[in-house]
């Protein structure tokens, strides 16, 4: 029985156009609305080609998307994805409902009420969102996710001129097993008369400014909407909380923004704010056993050749002692800078 | 033969108003018209609320539309937006409308209706300055279900937890005055209210279908405005300087002084 637990069979790297069936896998795998990756193969193929595009231009606009998959190297396996969108939005608008709390009184009748409102803004646009994350079930209580989510941030910090310097990433709102949902059900459907997924149908995985034109400029009155809208607003779909909790762990602000169509929370934060970045510390490479050793997020510095994964070491002085395999696992070879981040490995969420 | 008067009320008349409102916010002109039975029954009265919300401001909604067009999609939105405004501010309110039913026949009670409001109308020119164009308002109730305002329901109550028609008896026409610094202050969009209170936005209780024709009949329109506490329509109309009072009427100098208008059946 293979130790899935062992951090060392893993390596994040960026896509390659080999790893389109994995990915296809996972976009089936996952419900209606819960990935950002689509459930068809030649969309799926479009994506990847601007990804390894991306890996490869020095000429970026801000269109950029990065696709990463994160492999089981004992397995031979893909068992994992994760992305980045370098510009929200890019060259239109990415809108999002900013919840503001507005105190309004009346004297004459002794009353005073805390209003909580939806504004539809578009305050997000232009910032790098982290997208596409998907772990295979398996590998859930596993370093997997961590590497998956929280390598990005390393990446994105290294090639800071590819990206901005605020990070904002989408959660799936609260549905049902058929994908209903009652955010959309009391907002959306009012204005469009159709299904949450059929409007991601409409969508066709372009950019949703187009249909988020057609919402109401003015803001909505939450406590004008059904009880079971108002309680969504913000809440997670049950398969999300596990990606949402590192990025909770990491310091976003969860309570700022949400989806405007399914009402999930839309967390954003300062790069250099997250702990994975803020921790972080480039250092010179060496092979050997460091003391006092704990888990770290270690990546090398490359753009297309970049790789992370999580060793046992020590990030507190340098060299930064690494066994021979994982310098292996990075591609680097003795005397390589690196970045490397002490990981928190608490108790499984 | 019956005969009605449309008189000004005496004192100690207007202390029982019909509808439990109150005659006027403290500084406003205003004046109560009732309308008598020549056996002396109080039938139904009228309130002329001179210059609304100069003292004290008044607030409405304002149904608008707004409409928005996604070209990608080839679709396009079009929406009722309620806007909490003082559009009347200034104009001439006929307030507390009522008229009583007692078993009277249709036609009766119409010409009666009529009466009210034409009534009203005379006074308003009377007292208004000459070629000088004022809006008149009149608002009427909105519609109920088991005894509850579901437009109410759907909206104002959101936002007070009190019982609106208990404070309304209690302030009186500044009960409104005192909601608005409660409700929504920014435009709402009707379609995300429930249907219940959509459907009841504008809407005439049946009971008042013969003010409404009176009021449709003297010139008035609605579908603009809505009292923001029930919903109910408020209509609106110009003085006409050119106004010619309904077949039937008599208007007279009465023993106080004040203008009376009288109708025979």
């Amino acid at each position: 029985m293979p130790d899935l637990r062992d951090p060392c069979r893993y390596v994040l790297r960026r896509c390659t156009s080999g790893d389109l069936p994995a990915l296809l896998a996972f976009a089936a795998a996952s419900p209606p609305g819960l990935t950002t990756l689509p459930n068809d193969r030649d969309a799926l193929a479009r994506r990847l080609e601007r990804s390894l595009q991306s890996f490869q231009t020095e000429d970026v606009s801000g269109e950029e998307i990065y696709l990463f998959a994160l492999e089981d190297v004992q397995a031979g396996r893909v068992v994992g994805t994760s992305g980045i969108a370098a510009r929200a939005g890019f060259s239109d608008r990415f809108y999002s409902y900013r919840n503001e709390f507005v105190v309004q009184r009346s004297e004459a009748l002794d009353a005073t009420i805390r209003v909580h409102t939806l504004h539809l803004c578009h305050h997000l646009t232009g910032v790098t969102l982290l997208t596409s994350f998907y772990v295979h079930p398996d590998y859930r209580d596993t370093v997997a996710p961590q590497l998956l989510s929280r390598a990005r941030l390393l990446f994105i910090q290294q090639h800071a001129d590819r990206f901005s310097d605020r990070i904002a990433a989408e959660s799936p709102g609260l549905a049902d097993e058929h994908g209903q949902c009652p955010f959309w059900d009391a907002v959306g459907r009012r204005f469009f008369g159709m299904d949450y997924a059929e409007m991601e149908r409409l969508a066709g995985g372009r950019s949703k400014a187009f249909i988020a034109d057609l919402m109401p400029p003015s803001p909505i009155y939450v406590p004008l909407l059904p009880d079971d809208a108002q309680w969504a607003i913000g809440q997670l779909h049950p398969e999300s909380e596990l990606p949402f909790s590192i990025l909770l762990d990491e310091g976003f602000d969860a309570d700022t923004y949400v989806d405007v169509f399914d009402g999930g929370p839309t967390v954003q934060e300062r790069l250099a704010m997250l702990k994975t970045v803020s921790r972080s510390r480039l250092l010179r490479a060496t092979p050997g056993a460091a003391q006092a050793r704990g888990p770290h997020l270690v990546t090398n510095t490359g753009l297309a050749g970049f790789r992370a994964i999580v060793a046992a070491t020590s990030a507190a002085s340098e060299p930064l002692a690494l066994d021979a395999a994982d310098l292996a696992r990075l591609q680097v070879a003795h005397g390589a800078t690196l970045w490397a981040s002490p990981l928190d490995l608490g108790p499984a969420p | 033969m019956t005969t009605w008067t449309l008189r000004p009320a005496l004192p100690g008349e207007a202390d029982a108003p019909v509808d439990g409102d109150m005659a006027a916010i403290d500084g406003e002109t205003a004046w109560t018209l009732v309308l008598v039975r020549d056996d002396g029954v109080q039938q139904g009265l009228v309130r002329v609320r001179w210059r609304i919300g100069e003292r004290c401001a008044r607030y409405w909604y304002h149904v608008g539309t707004s409409v928005r067009v996604a070209p990608e999609l080839a679709m396009h939105q079009r929406d009722r937006v309620l806007t909490l405004c003082n559009d009347h501010t200034g104009a001439v309110e006929l307030a507390g409308i009522a008229l009583r039913d007692d078993g009277l026949d249709a036609d009766t009670h119409a010409a009666l209706a009529r009466l009210l409001v034409s009534g009203a109308l005379a006074l308003v020119r009377e007292h208004a300055d000459p070629g000088e164009a004022l809006r008149v308002i009149a608002a009427l109730p909105g519609v109920r279900k088991g005894g509850r305002s579901t437009f109410w329901d759907g909206l104002g109550g959101r936002f007070y937890p009190g019982d609106p028609d208990a404070s309304a008896r209690r302030h009186g026409p500044l009960w409104q005055t005192h909601l608005a610094a409660l409700l929504p202050q920014l435009p709402v969009v009707l379609s995300l209210l429930h249907p219940d209170a959509r459907d009841a936005l504008g809407a005439v209780p049946e009971s008042c279908n013969t003010l409404r024709a009176a009021l449709l009949q003297a010139g008035f329109r609605c579908g603009r405005y809505a009292s923001i506490d029930d919903g109910g329509a408020v209509f609106e109309t110009e003085l006409d300087p050119q106004y010619v009072p309904a077949s039937g009427l008599v208007s007279r100098r009465s023993a106080l002084g004040a203008r009376e208008i009288v109708w025979s059946s």
